[in-house]
């Protein structure tokens, strides 16, 4: 699992659960409720983004905290999480050399290339940014669909997914729809619709790719 | 235990998904409830079955600590907030609307004041049933306020007049919401005095020229839209240019 929970432990675990840690957890569950209650068109006369900067910043000074507190066993575990990782080969490059990098720049250079410039971190912020365009942005913008596609199309070469993924998003957004039309959420709906269209025919193609590339003729 | 497993599992979303049908009138209402029976439902279940682990001891009690804090704000907040700006906006017209700012600050102020609190003490019997009737209290004020809110919000509303009294040919400026635009221009009546002269007509103002009257005293102004629907009724006393001092 290449998100081991070892890290999380050693965050927690002088946890308490101190008034910094309540606000942001608290402020979390506000900010679900009041995005759920703006769906089903209930106003509470609050603004969810002024509980969700709360929750950002409240979040931001626990974890800072914690890190703190644990930074040598963080910076240890990291260390011997890279030490692990390293091929062989490149580990007696680095003992010919002399030159094994253990200083915190390059660990944590390497962290960032490890854990940011991954697959997931890819995909969730390519999500997000669909998510955000669908439920803020209210005009439809050829130029963020063609930049959205585009990135798609290179998280789907970069990571060999298989077809079935981007129809599998697709189906999840066409299932969307109904329900936000029921909700009378027309424009988020039309946009869901665009969405689900624009998966499809990149699953398709994929398909077709994929389809060729198994039939032996 | 098979069978009470099946009524809860079955019969009972069954029943919540009919019932919502009926009251809501909507299909989605009826998902939405049934979601949230499931949700229950599995939270209690995993409750049970994680409550005697002492390692989820400590989150258990942090995420009662934060429910019974979301609840109390969100019940003190329905029963104060709902009601003044219910006061304000729609029985007293003192503003069109209440500034998002301050219904923010109030959430905030009594949010942190509850967070501030160690509820661990004052746990018990007595405490949730007093936190129940809160709640539903609260509920029901919010739901009555904003039903309230949804019917009145598109009605006619004078919240301010530039004058209280004045004479015979002179401007008067009402500010308000939902009077129409221009092109569907309505009246504004004062009493028996009849009705202003319009010189402007907008959708938040109307200025206009206070008629002669046959008779000087205190009388009712009203906005009567196109549509014939009137707004809110301000005393105005034209006064007698006879009584000037020469």
């Amino acid at each position: 699992m290449k998100y081991n929970l070892k890290l999380l432990n050693i965050i927690t675990k002088d946890f308490k659960a101190d008034v910094v840690f309540k606000l942001a957890a608290a402020d979390f569950l506000i900010w679900l409720f009041l995005v759920l209650a703006k769906v089903l068109n209930f106003d509470f006369g609050l603004n969810s983004a002024i509980f969700f900067a709360i929750f950002i910043v409240s979040f931001g000074i626990w974890l800072t905290e914690a890190m703190k507190r644990n930074w040598q066993e963080i910076v240890i575990f990291l260390e011997e999480k890279r030490r692990t990782e390293l091929s062989l080969q490149l580990v007696a490059e680095t003992q010919e050399q002399e030159k094994e990098p253990v200083s915190i720049f390059a660990l944590f250079g390497w962290v960032f290339k490890r854990y940011f410039l991954s697959k997931e971190v890819f995909l969730a912020i390519f999500f997000l940014g669909i998510a955000f365009d669908i439920f803020l942005i209210s005009a439809a913008s050829d130029l963020i669909i063609l930049f959205f596609i585009l990135w798609w199309l290179a998280l789907n070469l970069a990571f060999k997914f298989k077809s079935r993924f981007s129809i599998a998003v697709a189906l999840f957004f066409l299932g969307l729809c109904p329900f936000l039309l029921i909700l009378k959420k027309d424009n988020i709906a039309e946009k869901a619709a665009i969405w689900a269209y624009m998966f499809l025919v990149v699953g398709t193609i994929k398909m077709l790719f994929e389809m060729k590339k198994n039939t032996e003729y | 235990m098979k069978k009470f497993r099946f009524l809860r599992s079955t019969v009972l979303p069954f029943l919540i998904f009919l019932i919502s049908l009926i009251i809501f009138k909507a299909i989605i209402a009826g998902i939405i409830f049934v979601l949230i029976f499931k949700a229950v439902e599995v939270s209690f279940d995993l409750y049970i079955s994680l409550k005697s682990e002492p390692r989820f001891e400590k989150w258990f009690s942090l995420l009662g600590d934060i429910l019974i804090v979301l609840l109390l704000t969100f019940a003190v907040y329905n029963l104060f907030f709902s009601q003044a700006e219910r006061l304000l906006v729609n029985v007293f017209f003192v503003v069109p609307k209440i500034p998002a700012i301050y219904s923010n600050l109030f959430f905030i102020i009594i949010f942190l004041l509850f967070l501030s609190f160690n509820w661990q003490k004052v746990k018990g019997k007595a405490f949730f049933g007093l936190l129940l009737v809160l709640e539903i209290a609260g509920a029901v004020v919010y739901l009555s306020c904003r039903k309230e809110k949804l019917s009145r919000e598109y009605l006619p509303k004078i919240y301010r007049v530039s004058a209280s009294e004045g004479y015979q040919g002179e401007k008067l400026e009402i500010n308000g919401v939902n009077f129409y635009p221009s092109f569907k221009k309505g009246e504004v009546v004062l009493g028996e005095a009849g009705d202003l002269t319009i010189s402007l007509w907008g959708e938040n103002k109307i200025i206009g020229v206070i008629p002669v009257p046959a008779k000087f005293g205190t009388m009712d102004l009203v906005v009567k839209r196109e549509d014939g629907i009137t707004s809110n009724i301000i005393k105005f006393e034209i006064k007698d240019p006879g009584k000037l001092k020469k």
